[in-house]
């Protein structure tokens, strides 16, 4: 293992562009093709116009998985320059560029948010007019719910994520360069207004996006829950970036043990927040006996005469988002040993995936006769695939040939020298 | 075995050697020492200090079964968790509520940790005073000066226990000096003062006789018959100063403690003077057809109870005027001669005038709460009580009329009235629960209903018509 001191020299032109061109150029051809092999393997093979109903669910599964990854890294960067952080300045360039991520994701909505605004409600049942005239309910929401407002929040959500993200970066590169300490000051400032925005884009975003899905429920939480979760997910994806980067020669000496384990601890501690947020959310709902509410966790716990399968997604969930995390991250050996660290990152980030299909595959009920158990299947990994290759593809195209570290940033050396008590 | 119990019993007076205290005034030095005293194989030593000393723990290595008592008082406390809840909540006592599981694994999570904790607490404490021999009377060590004003103060000693295996007093004594130490003292003690004084034991078998005195005290209680409660815990709630009904009340004359009405007087909201609105009854009828409705209604519905069900039979025959039915009517129904109103009290008539909807909302309300239960949302008796009792085939039950037979629909709104107040057949009566402004609301409403269900399309305003269409 590298320890970092103060006398380190940093390779000035550390990027990404010591990756090969063609792994870098992978990206795009795979993601696109993964897409369409999967939509037209759902929109031919399924029957009576469910295919693309199926389709849009895997999609959106993928999709707010890897969103949840970029906006977590979003927050990672102001909150750290929020607070002062001295620790995670070597590492937060990186987390800048995974941000960059939110540009591709948000022209990936496009598609969903088109067919909204076309009046589909393959995905949103509120879109459809017959539903919500047989609902009182969703006519007393639909001032909220309709796809013009809709398709406008969208357009707002992307602005606030791609104009912070974008934001920090150009900042950041402009330091790099003239080394003025103003500009880290600027975005302390820039963070404290940027984190309300930030806060509420997010918290809309989940609501219209996936709480939208069962429109008759409702959770207050349910922003948080997203946040929790994309917070983990961003921290298991930043320790996975950063090892795999020293593995291929990149930022060594940079980021060394101490920044590993406290990047476990916060894993450790935003896996215990998630925990806490699920179980806030779960216990008011299930103790609360309002019937619009108690009709999510029914699906997905199974109530009297149920048994579709969701309840063991759902103790899966309950074992791998939080109680094996827990123990396993507890000590601080295995924060300390990249191997584990490595492997406890990859199984919390499979788990944020599953967390998503938790949310939002059980809103795909074909049949309102009987409870569809959990299905997965080659659609949604290609869903995936497609997703993930085209977001980590344009990723890597935007932060190639810049700088990997912020080398002009005055709490650099702090970082450098930063150890754990 | 008897003789060597006799030999035992006079305690020696002579001294004995209880082991060796090497006492040090640098606490580093002491981290060197015990390495060399554990090296040497000793077992039964042990360090004394004033303060915390970091990293003797893992020099001692001292094995521990505390974490296993910890565990297992974990494991029990979970097990105890999850039985208790699932057998009260699944098993014992099942309550559904809007289809959910009795027993929900993640709902029990704050009970299951909370008993995990109590329990692993109490395992802890237990455990560590078990596995330190607590309580100690007697320590060896305190008889040397030298270690109990050092090691009270700002001296570290290590004591090596003269049971040890490897114990000798010159060896053990020489390793102990060749530690660097400020002084070594051997300990000697006259077994005799080892023993428990015997004040000592007299005290504490009096303690535990004093201690069965109160299980002794439950038991008995316990096992005697009475009738009343036999130990008052609280006693200004068991003994409250007033006077329940039906009890002496020694201020009065007629020692009553309930009240009389004072006669000729009436209380305050009690005066119903008008017989239309509190009474659905015509004021304006002979005397003599109110009397005996005074009468009967003494009696309690003697007369609903039985008149409306052959009133239901001869519903092929038309038109059959129920109230003040003309004598020589069909078949040998009672005649029902109660001078019934047939039309609304002027309070009513009142608000109709000023805010109709006000009176029609209201009366719908009510309706939704307290008849739609029975009678349905539309008043055709398939209400959510009447129908889980026909699917329970519940041979007591008789089903409500349909609020749109012809009999219900010719009734006089008084008589509609005085059936919700007083019930009818297996419906009570709502006079206690619903005012009577309200009930002549459920009136109002019950006739929209009839007059909706018998709605033709000439009846819709032709705007709203050309929309339907």
């Amino acid at each position: 293992m590298h320890t970092a001191t103060n006398t380190i020299q940093i390779d000035r032109q550390q990027s990404l562009a010591d990756i090969p061109l063609a792994v870098r150029s992978l990206g795009f051809p795979v993601g696109i093709a993964a897409l369409v092999v999967s939509f037209l393997l759902s929109y031919f093979t399924m029957s009576d116009g469910q295919g693309l109903a199926y389709f849009l669910n895997a999609y959106l599964i993928a999709f707010m998985f890897v969103l949840s990854i970029s906006l977590g890294c979003l927050f990672l960067v102001f909150v750290t320059l929020l607070t002062r952080a001295g620790w995670s300045v070597g590492m937060r360039r990186v987390a800048e560029m995974i941000a960059q991520g939110v540009l591709p994701l948000m022209i990936l909505f496009l598609p969903v948010a088109l067919s909204v605004l076309m009046g589909s409600s393959a995905l949103f049942p509120w879109n459809d007019p017959s539903l919500v005239h047989d609902s009182e309910l969703l006519q007393k929401k639909s001032g909220y719910l309709n796809s013009g407002f809709f398709f406008i929040r969208y357009l707002v959500y992307s602005a606030v994520f791609i104009g912070l993200a974008r934001y920090y970066f150009r900042t950041s590169l402009k330091q790099d360069s003239s080394g003025d300490p103003e500009l880290t000051l600027q975005m302390e400032r820039t963070s404290t207004w940027g984190a309300y925005l930030f806060a509420g884009s997010l918290t809309f975003a989940a609501v219209d996006w996936m709480m939208s899905l069962q429109p008759e429920w409702f959770s207050t939480i349910f922003g948080v829950y997203y946040f929790a979760g994309s917070a983990v997910a961003s921290l298991a994806f930043m320790i996975i970036v950063l090892m795999t980067l020293q593995s291929r020669g990149l930022l060594r000496g940079v980021v060394n043990v101490e920044h590993f384990h406290d990047l476990g601890k916060l894993m450790f501690g935003f896996t215990c927040f998630w925990a806490y947020i699920a179980f806030s959310q779960y216990f008011l709902i299930w103790y609360a006996n309002i019937p619009e509410e108690t009709r999510f966790y029914l699906v997905r716990q199974g109530g009297q005469e149920l048994e579709t399968g969701w309840p063991y997604v759902s103790l899966a969930l309950i074992a791998g988002c939080f109680v094996l995390p827990f123990v396993g991250l507890m000590s601080r050996t295995i924060k300390r040993n990249r191997t584990t660290l490595f492997f406890w990152a990859i199984f919390i980030l499979g788990m944020r995936y599953v967390d998503m299909y938790w949310l939002i595959r059980p809103n795909y009920q074909p049949n309102p006769e009987a409870i569809l158990g959990p299905t997965f299947g080659l659609v949604d990994i290609l869903c995936l695939i497609g997703i993930f290759f085209i977001w980590l593809g344009s990723i890597v195209w935007i932060a190639s040939n810049r700088p990997i570290v912020a080398i002009s940033d005055p709490r650099l050396p702090e970082s450098l020298a930063f150890k754990n008590i | 075995m008897s003789d060597e119990g006799h030999k035992k019993k006079p305690v020696s007076t002579e001294p004995v050697v209880a082991g060796l205290v090497a006492e040090f005034s640098d606490p580093h030095e002491v981290l060197h020492a015990a390495e060399r005293v554990r090296d040497a194989g000793y077992r039964k030593w042990d360090v004394y200090s004033p303060f915390p000393l970091h990293g003797i723990d893992d020099i001692m290595r001292r094995p521990t079964i505390l974490p296993w008592f910890s565990a297992i008082g974990a494991v029990l406390g979970l097990t105890t968790a999850l039985l208790l809840q699932w057998w009260t909540n699944a098993v014992d006592y099942p309550i559904q509520v809007s289809g959910k599981q009795p027993f929900a694994f993640p709902a029990s999570m704050p009970i299951d940790f909370e008993l995990t904790v109590l329990f692993t607490a109490f395992a802890t404490f237990f455990s560590i005073i078990l596995t330190s021999g607590l309580p100690k009377l007697y320590n060896p060590w305190l008889m040397n000066d030298r270690f109990r004003k050092g090691v009270t103060n700002d001296k570290v000693c290590i004591a090596i226990d003269a049971s040890d295996p490897k114990f000798s007093r010159s060896k053990t004594a020489d390793l102990l000096r060749s530690l660097h130490p400020a002084a070594v003292e051997e300990v000697m003690i006259v077994p005799e003062s080892a023993a428990l004084p015997a004040p000592l034991k007299i005290a504490a078998v009096v303690v535990l006789i004093v201690a069965l005195v109160p299980p002794i005290l439950i038991v008995r209680k316990r096992a005697t018959l009475t009738t009343t409660p036999r130990i008052h815990l609280v006693q200004d709630m068991d003994f409250q100063p007033k006077f329940k009904p039906q009890s002496l009340n020694p201020f009065f004359a007629d020692l009553l403690s309930f009240r009389p009405n004072i006669p000729g007087t009436v209380a305050r909201g009690d005066l119903q003077l008008d017989q239309r609105f509190f009474d659905g009854i015509d004021p304006s009828a002979p005397v003599a057809a109110i009397s005996n409705v005074a009468y009967q209604e003494g009696e309690k519905k003697p007369e609903e109870e039985k008149k409306p069900e052959p009133e239901k039979k001869p519903e092929a025959a038309p038109a059959n005027p129920a109230p003040a039915a003309p004598p020589g009517a069909p078949a040998a129904a009672p005649v029902d001669n109660t001078p019934y109103t047939k039309e609304f009290p002027a309070e009513i008539l009142e608000q109709l005038k000023t805010n109709p909807g006000d009176v029609m909302k209201r009366g719908q309300q009510r309706f939704n709460i307290y008849c739609a239960t029975c009678h349905g949302l539309e008043g055709v008796g398939d209400g959510l009580v009447s129908r889980r009792a026909a699917q329970l085939e519940q041979p007591t039950w008789v089903k409500p009329l349909s609020l749109h037979d012809q009999p219900v629909q010719e009734q006089p709104v008084g008589k509609l009235f005085r059936t919700i107040t007083h019930g009818v057949r297996k419906m009570p009566g709502y006079g206690s629960q619903i005012t009577p402004a309200d009930r002549w609301a459920i009136v109002l409403y019950i006739k929209a209903l009839q007059r909706a269900k018998n709605a033709s399309a000439s009846d819709v305003p032709a705007s709203e018509l050309e929309k339907l269409q």
